[in-house]
């Protein structure tokens, strides 16, 4: 028996002699950056479409998906008949990153990024607006557009201009 | 009761009413077999073919695929819904609707109350299959109501069943065929029918959705909703205001199947501006200084002290509103009370007589008055008194059920209505004139065999309210017509009512609560008190929700009321509330609870929106803590309903238990006394 | 043409407008002047009409019954049965619509009797009306049919002149209006709920039956619809008994067919053939045989909404029953034929689009599934097709049967037929993005 124990005892401290002969791996943040894999969910962004418009169309699935309700939002109809959110707030010192918003986006509009520098010194700091969520570029799936789908008439894409329709139907008509 | 028939459904044996067919059992037995077309209202179509179950007539018979909305539910039927078949059949059935469905979920205001999305989960259908482009299609511009997205149409055919077929209207229809099946109208313009905004109701999809709605657009599941009643007419349709963060979002229909069971018109459904208004009455002001609100009704109560001091009894009065709650009216009947001063409620003294005469004659059940539900069954209808479309529209689409049916329907009315169209005669005369063509009728009705009648409209009306088996007349107790038109249209009821077929008479009223505040025990003409407060003898005049009290006449601005010193409890910053002394600002109707009198007697409990609202308090309980504080405390506890209106002390404290969500409590004042609470 | 092979005991419906041998009617039947009221007279006209006047009304439906007649639109329901449902004692007006909306592709008989002898079309309806007590006739007739419509009022005009129409005909006591209606063209209208509406000035979407039209029909009253050749035959079954009619017949069946062939023959026409006659016959002898000196293929027998048939069923005797045994219907007897040379899923694609054109849109498998088919098809035939389509065809060839009429399940049986019968075609055009054949579409 107290050979096991002795036996045992060896076999840790070996292991743990085998660690002094190693590189460390602990790195010097903040004067050293992590390398942070892409698809991290880190601060929540809002995308644009490729044509630089608002990719948000204010659908309120990620409201409503959100498991802690920090993000609260509201719809306006545009002129050139988009819909767009007036208003995007997402209070960050109550989310908790897990992507929910991401996965019920309908339109990739908004992402989790790589990045998890966040803090600050007053809370209220941590409500951010649209201007502070929004940024220019696609973000990941950089082709997707939604308009293009949707079958939504807007200005430059009328009725039938989008992918896969055809042009709007004319029912007095028995042509085919 | 109709017979019952015995139903075998999914292996269990069900007892349900024999002649309706197999989706009504299935969704009355709350078994959801999916289905489009068919609407508790306007019945089955046929047109989805989504309500697919295998239907066998009796044990041991083959089973088929039938549409269940399509098969009349016999005794003995076995139906299976979870059968194969039936089941692949409905998916592929939603894999054809979703065909051209476009895919604009995200922005489509339905999305979150969309039966389609529903059904499509319910069918389990998933993957796309198609590789075709989808078919699009062009928008019309129906009006500042209604938003039309064709796209989304999914032919149930609810639309114009609805809007044609139910509501009698004919500038929506269907055109083209094939898969070209548009509904619209023949070029753009503003739907005219009063219930244009039902359609975002019965489309099961996004075509037709509310423009207001969309406006300030959020999903239906995070609108905090409270059941209440609508303010416009005396109707009482019970509606679900949905709000969200400060404002009112939009308005829909609540079931109440005594009241408006599945509609309502438009001018309540898009009538809720005023909660949202600019001019909402938001702080307290006491002499041109504004003030917390409990500051003011202090000060109030000190002012209305020296006045009564000063002046004695009878220096102060009060009017009350229609548009208020018995609540509300009752606390400043009560005031008026402690004050010993003397109280009307707005309108004419000739209005108010006609009113109180006609409720009065309901709550004695001198009168057989029938709910909504009621009004349709009718085969004659003599409406008199008013433009009963602009009035209570409501009533107006039950009397397009009796038309449907085929009964007659005759029409006494100040100008030409939309009604006139379906009349088989219509009279256009002043309502004062219209007395003696009602009491014509019932002279007709003495002689209705008699040939040669003197008036060709009172004698066809007479025939044919002689022959009727379920008569009705609707008649107007909104004012111009006077005493003279609710009495002739009371004898000529007494006249019709024969032991074996009962003559129903409704009489509507101007306001949502007209009912509830005829009944009030002591109060004056609404004329002395004016003329009284225009000569100076008032000194103190308090006016309760002036703004929602159709009252546009007065207060005269040419008839200034200096020497009075006038309190207006309000929640909108109307004529009297500009020109008050003391404005103690309150909650608007959505906003607040009470209860209401519709136009049968039919007392509604409302409950408020949980707006956080710029004032806490309803106009009820500003009246009170105002009796409070003229130190009339206990006297809020000693009051019941009926020491301040006529009701019996049984039905007094019915009132103050009634849920919100019950039928409602007939208020009469006989032994025979209805009880109805849910 | 081999006069030998006549089978034909009688002409009955075409004997005011042979031209051109004992049966044999062309396919321009529009080049043959009408048969006009004298002549028509002159060869016994209205003679059944005026011993059906003589007879009591309930008299008048036996002896249709017991003629066997049954309906010639497609369906073959027994006439006299159909009659017998109509409620003699309704005190209103009744109404009797003869069902002129002849639509169906490849069918041209009603035509030819419209054309050619419009006389025997209203004697029919004067002795259908009187049989049911009905005092308003309407003709409903195809759109494209104008000249057909000038001819029947023609025709109706000078009925009217000599005391066959209107009030009191032939002082019997009777009276019979009579009103043609052109249709605005659509081939639901050819349904006969879908005519009511139609007639009524709504829109043709068909009605659910029951109620069925005999209780319940045009604007609510009891009402009859029968198609052109069934009531051509009344004046016939009236003037010379029933156990004649019964006699006309092959096999046990009663009367004779008007029988068509186009599409690959090298005759295409009309025949009026006694009811039973193999369709063989039909193809081989009056139509001359295949056109192109290539074997049929298939043959859709009635009209376009039924199941094609092929070359081992040709000795079927058309008549409803044996068609039906073979797993087809009789429909109009109006065949379309197809040799070795065609392209069946280019054939199909074509009918898909008649259906998809025609469907009234009112419930979801036809007005959604249809087009879907079509679209498919057709990228099948043009060589766009891919793995999956057949399962789709499969699926939507089943789906689009319980519909509220019967006008997707007319679209599933030529379809349904193809895919079966032809499914190497579909397999082989979707391998090798093109057709087996060497022809076209047909």
């Amino acid at each position: 028996m107290i050979c096991g124990v002795v036996r045992d005892m060896l076999t840790g401290m070996k292991i743990t002699a085998g660690y002094l002969f190693r590189r460390p791996i602990t790195i010097q943040y903040p004067e050293q950056k992590p390398i942070i894999p892409p698809r991290w969910r880190g601060r929540i962004v809002l995308t644009s479409d490729p044509d630089g418009e608002d990719r948000c169309v204010a659908c309120y699935l990620c409201q409503a998906v959100c498991p802690v309700q920090c993000i609260d939002l509201q719809a306006e109809n545009r002129p050139d008949g988009r819909r767009g959110a007036s208003r995007f707030d997402i209070n960050f010192a109550r989310c908790i990153f897990c992507g929910f918003c991401e996965e019920a986006c309908p339109t990739y509009s908004i992402q989790l990024t790589p990045d998890f520098e966040m803090s600050t010194t007053a809370r209220t700091n941590l409500l951010y607006h649209k201007e502070d969520l929004q940024i220019s570029g696609t973000g990941k799936h950089p082709e997707y557009s939604y308009w293009k789908v949707a079958g939504v008439a807007i200005k430059g894409q009328d009725k039938g201009e989008g992918i896969n329709q055809t042009a709007p139907a004319d029912y007095r008509s028995n042509l085919p | 009761m109709s017979a019952k028939i015995k139903i075998t459904v999914n292996g269990v044996m069900h007892e349900a009413e024999a002649g309706r067919n197999i989706l009504q059992i299935l969704l009355d037995l709350g078994i959801m077999l999916p289905h489009f077309c068919y609407h508790e209202a306007l019945g089955a179509a046929g047109a989805c073919r989504l309500c697919a179950a295998m239907i066998s007539p009796g044990a041991g018979k083959p089973a088929r695929l039938e549409m269940a909305c399509m098969t009349r539910a016999e005794d003995g039927m076995i139906v299976d819904i979870t059968n194969p078949q039936a089941v692949d059949f409905r998916e592929k059935l939603i894999e054809e609707l979703m065909l051209n469905h476009p895919h604009d979920c995200p922005v489509c205001d339905e999305g979150g109350e969309c039966m389609l999305q529903d059904m499509t989960v319910l069918c389990r259908h998933q993957h796309r299959r198609n590789r075709f482009p989808k078919r699009t299609w062009r928008n019309q511009d129906l009006g500042p109501h209604i938003h039309h997205e064709m796209n989304r149409c999914i032919t149930c055919y609810r639309c114009v069943r609805f809007y044609r077929d139910y509501a009698l209207g004919d500038d929506l229809g269907v055109f083209g065929s094939r898969g070209r099946v548009y509904f619209g109208r023949m070029r753009d313009g503003a739907l005219v029918s009063e219930f244009s905004g039902n359609l975002v109701d019965v489309c099961p999809t996004g075509v037709f959705t509310d423009k207001h709605f969309r406006a300030v657009y959020c999903r239906p599941w995070d609108l905090q909703t409270a059941p209440s009643i609508c303010p416009h007419c005396s109707v009482g349709c019970n509606v679900l205001p949905g709000s969200r963060h400060k404002t009112l979002r939009r308005i829909k229909p609540r079931r109440n199947h005594t009241v408006n069971r599945f509609f309502m018109c438009d001018h309540g459904r898009f009538g809720g501006g005023f909660v949202n208004a600019d001019n909402r009455l938001t702080s307290a002001r006491f002499d041109g200084a504004g003030m917390s609100l409990d500051d003011a009704i202090t000060q109030t109560a000190e002012r209305l002290k020296e006045i009564v001091q000063t002046h004695g009894r009878g220096a102060v009065a009060a009017i009350g509103s229609p548009g208020a709650s018995l609540e509300a009216n009752a606390a400043l009947i009560l005031l008026m009370k402690t004050l010993e001063g003397r109280f009307a409620f707005f309108s004419t003294g000739a209005e108010r007589a006609a009113h109180k005469r006609a409720a009065a004659l309901i709550a004695n059940g001198q009168v057989d008055t029938p709910s909504l539900p009621e009004v349709e069954q009718a085969d004659f209808t003599l409406i008199v008194g008013g433009d009963i479309t602009r009035e209570a529209p409501m009533m107006d689409l039950a009397v397009r059920q009796t038309i449907r049916a085929g009964a007659p329907l005759f029409i006494i009315s100040p100008q030409a209505g939309k009604l006139d169209a379906f009349a088989k005669a219509a009279r256009h005369a002043a309502l004062p004139e219209q007395a003696a063509i009602v009491s014509n009728i019932a002279q007709a009705l003495d002689h209705a065999l008699m040939t040669g009648q003197p008036d060709p409209f009172a004698g066809a009306a007479a025939s044919a309210l002689a022959t009727a088996k379920r008569p009705q007349i609707l008649c107007g107790a909104t004012g111009a017509g006077g005493i003279a038109l609710v009495d002739a249209a009371h004898s000529l009821v007494a006249k019709a009512v024969r032991p074996e077929r009962p003559c129903r008479l409704v009489y509507w009223f101007p306001a949502m609560n007209s009912f509830g505040i005829s009944l009030a025990r002591n109060d004056e003409s609404p004329d002395t008190i004016k003329q009284d407060v225009e000569n100076g003898r008032i000194k103190a005049l308090t006016i309760l929700e002036h703004g929602a009290s159709l009252d546009s006449e007065w207060p005269d601005d040419s008839k200034p009321m200096k020497s009075c010193f006038t309190i207006a409890v309000d929640a909108i910053a109307g004529k009297a509330a500009t020109d008050a002394d003391a404005v103690l600002p309150c909650a608007s109707h959505y906003e607040t609870f009470g209860t209401v009198m519709n136009y049968e007697g039919r007392a509604q409990r409302f409950e408020g929106l949980p707006l956080p609202r710029p004032v806490t308090w309803s106009s009820a309980e500003v009246l009170l803590k105002l009796i409070e504080a003229l130190g009339a405390g206990e006297a809020i506890n000693r009051t019941e309903y009926h020491d301040l209106f006529e009701i019996p002390a049984t039905m007094s404290s019915l009132i103050g238990t009634l849920a919100p969500d019950s039928e409602g409590l007939l208020i009469r004042s006989t032994a025979a006394v209805r009880e109805v609470v849910g | 043409m081999a006069q030998g092979v006549r089978t034909m005991s009688e002409i009955v419906l075409f004997k005011n407008i042979q031209k051109n041998g004992p049966e044999l009617f062309p396919a321009g039947a529009a080049a043959i002047p009408a048969c006009g009221y004298d002549d028509y007279v002159k060869n016994g006209g209205y003679q059944g009409a005026r011993k059906a006047l003589k007879m009591a009304p309930l008299e008048v439906q036996q002896v249709v019954k017991d003629s066997g007649l049954r309906g010639r639109g497609g369906a073959g329901f027994p006439t006299g049965m159909k009659w017998s449902f109509v409620p003699m004692d309704f005190k209103g007006q009744k109404y009797l619509i003869c069902n002129c909306d002849e639509m169906e592709p490849g069918t041209f008989k009603d035509r030819a009797l419209v054309y050619g002898d419009p006389h025997q079309l209203i004697e029919s309806m004067i002795i259908a009306a009187y049989a049911m007590q009905m005092t308003q006739g309407f003709i409903f007739i195809r759109c494209e049919y104008r000249k057909g419509a000038r001819i029947l009022e023609q025709a109706a005009a000078e009925a009217l002149n000599h005391g066959w129409l209107g009030k009191n005909i032939q002082s019997s006591g009777f009276d019979f209006h009579l009103d043609v209606h052109l249709s605005a063209g659509r081939y639901i209208c050819g349904e006969e709920t879908a005519l009511l509406n139609s007639l009524e000035g709504k829109r043709a979407n068909p009605r659910s039956k029951p109620p069925f039209p005999q209780v319940y029909g045009f604007l609510g009253s009891p009402t009859i619809v029968n198609n052109v050749e069934t009531l051509c035959n009344l004046p016939h079954i009236l003037a010379r008994g029933a156990q004649w009619h019964k006699s006309l017949g092959l096999n046990g069946n009663a009367g004779t067919k008007i029988m068509g062939a186009s599409g690959r023959v090298k005759n295409p026409g009309l025949w009026e053939l006694p009811l039973g006659t193999p369709m063989r016959e039909v193809l081989n002898e009056h139509a001359g045989g295949p056109s192109r000196g290539k074997s049929f293929k298939t043959v859709i027998p009635g009209g376009l909404s039924t199941p094609m048939m092929t070359p081992d069923q040709f000795d079927t005797p058309l008549d409803f029953d044996s068609v039906a045994k073979a797993g087809s219907r009789l429909g109009t007897a109006c065949l379309i034929a197809f040799d070795e040379d065609d392209c069946m899923v280019a054939a199909t694609a074509n009918i898909m689009k008649f259906y998809m054109r025609e469907s009234c849109g009112f419930c979801t498998p036809c007005r959604e599934g249809i087009p879907w088919i079509y679209e498919t098809v057709k990228a099948i035939a043009e060589g766009k097709g891919e793995e999956g389509d057949l399962a789709v065809l499969d699926d939507m060839a089943r789906h689009i049967f319980h519909t509220f009429c019967a006008f997707a399940p007319g679209a599933q049986g030529p379809l349904l037929s193809a895919i079966t019968t032809f499914r190497h075609e579909f397999e082989f055009l979707i391998q090798k993005s093109q057709c087996h054949t060497a022809g076209g579409a047909s």
